[in-house]
């Protein structure tokens, strides 16, 4: 009986704790989101990259979109402009708080602006890397 | 007979100075072609190019006006058809004939920019310097300067 107890607390605890671990702290869209991609291989954000990939100039995509910042603000802070003259809001979440919380939104993006900016796709962890800088942002 | 002709005379003048009376286009309300269009740039009108030139423009989306636009082959389907369906050489209104004016089918525009009815509307010196303007971004960019284009109205020039 004593067994079947201490069985019990055992599965309780073990529940628990998987449930804490398995959760973020603030469980949202954009966590599950980045949790997405970490299932597809990525590890833990590097914000430093995560800048990185905002600031270079890689022209390795299409010649008219060198960079990021063509188009996005000089930095995560400031809206930009496409090249037609449409406002684009901050990509900073403090500014625009619902950057990365729409999955297609963010697979679309990625496609496009990995492949016109750096001529490529974007590696899950450039993605987690990305979304995890601008969120701290 | 005189005061007729008279009339006649001033009534041509009169019409000559009315200023040029521009067509007004149907806005574009189709939430999938704002999404897949509209978050780079204004909703274009079908009714300014003939189908030639839709099919050319919007069947690589990835090379697009020097952009990768991709989009799921079932959006670049919708979308294309939505143009193909509203061009100009199948609309019959005052807006498509007009765009249509000038338009060698054979040679079809590749952009609304460099169809006949654009380059006629702004084909004065002083575009030169307005194109230049900070405010223009491109060609492209029609709200810069008529403030209702994504209303369908261009009458502001």
């Amino acid at each position: 009986m004593k067994s079947f107890k201490v069985f019990l607390t055992t599965v309780a605890l073990a529940t628990v704790i998987s449930a804490t671990v398995s959760a973020p702290a603030f469980a949202g869209p954009r966590e599950d989101i980045i949790a997405g991609f970490m299932a597809q291989g990525a590890g833990p954000a590097d914000l430093a990259n995560g800048k990185h990939m905002y600031d270079t100039t890689f022209a390795t995509g299409k010649p008219d979109t060198p960079k990021c910042t063509t188009c996005h603000g000089a930095t995560p802070q400031e809206g930009g402009q496409t090249r037609t003259g449409k406002a684009i809001e901050p990509m900073a979440v403090s500014k625009t708080p619902a950057r990365f919380t729409d999955q297609a939104k963010v697979d679309k993006w990625f496609l496009r602006n990995c492949s016109g900016v750096i001529g490529r796709e974007c590696t899950a962890q450039e993605k987690v890397d990305f979304i995890s800088y601008l969120a701290s942002q | 007979m005189l005061k007729i002709s008279t009339l006649a005379a001033a009534l041509s003048v009169f019409a000559l100075t009315l200023p040029a009376h521009a067509e007004s286009f149907t806005p574009i309300k189709d939430p999938k072609i704002i999404a897949a269009c509209g978050e780079c740039h204004m909703t274009y009108f079908p009714q300014m190019l003939p189908q030639a030139s839709w099919s050319k423009i919007l069947s690589d989306p990835s090379n697009h006006f020097g952009e990768d636009a991709t989009l799921t082959p079932a959006t670049q389907d919708y979308v294309l058809n939505y143009y193909l369906n509203d061009a100009a050489d199948v609309q019959s209104t005052r807006a498509a004939k007009k765009w249509m004016t000038g338009v060698d089918l054979k040679n079809p525009p590749l952009s609304i920019s460099t169809a006949p009815r654009f380059v006629q509307k702004h084909s004065e010196r002083e575009f030169t310097s307005m194109w230049n303007r900070k405010n223009v971004k491109s060609k492209s960019d029609c709200a810069a300067c008529h403030k209702d284009a994504q209303r369908g109205i261009f009458e502001d020039d």
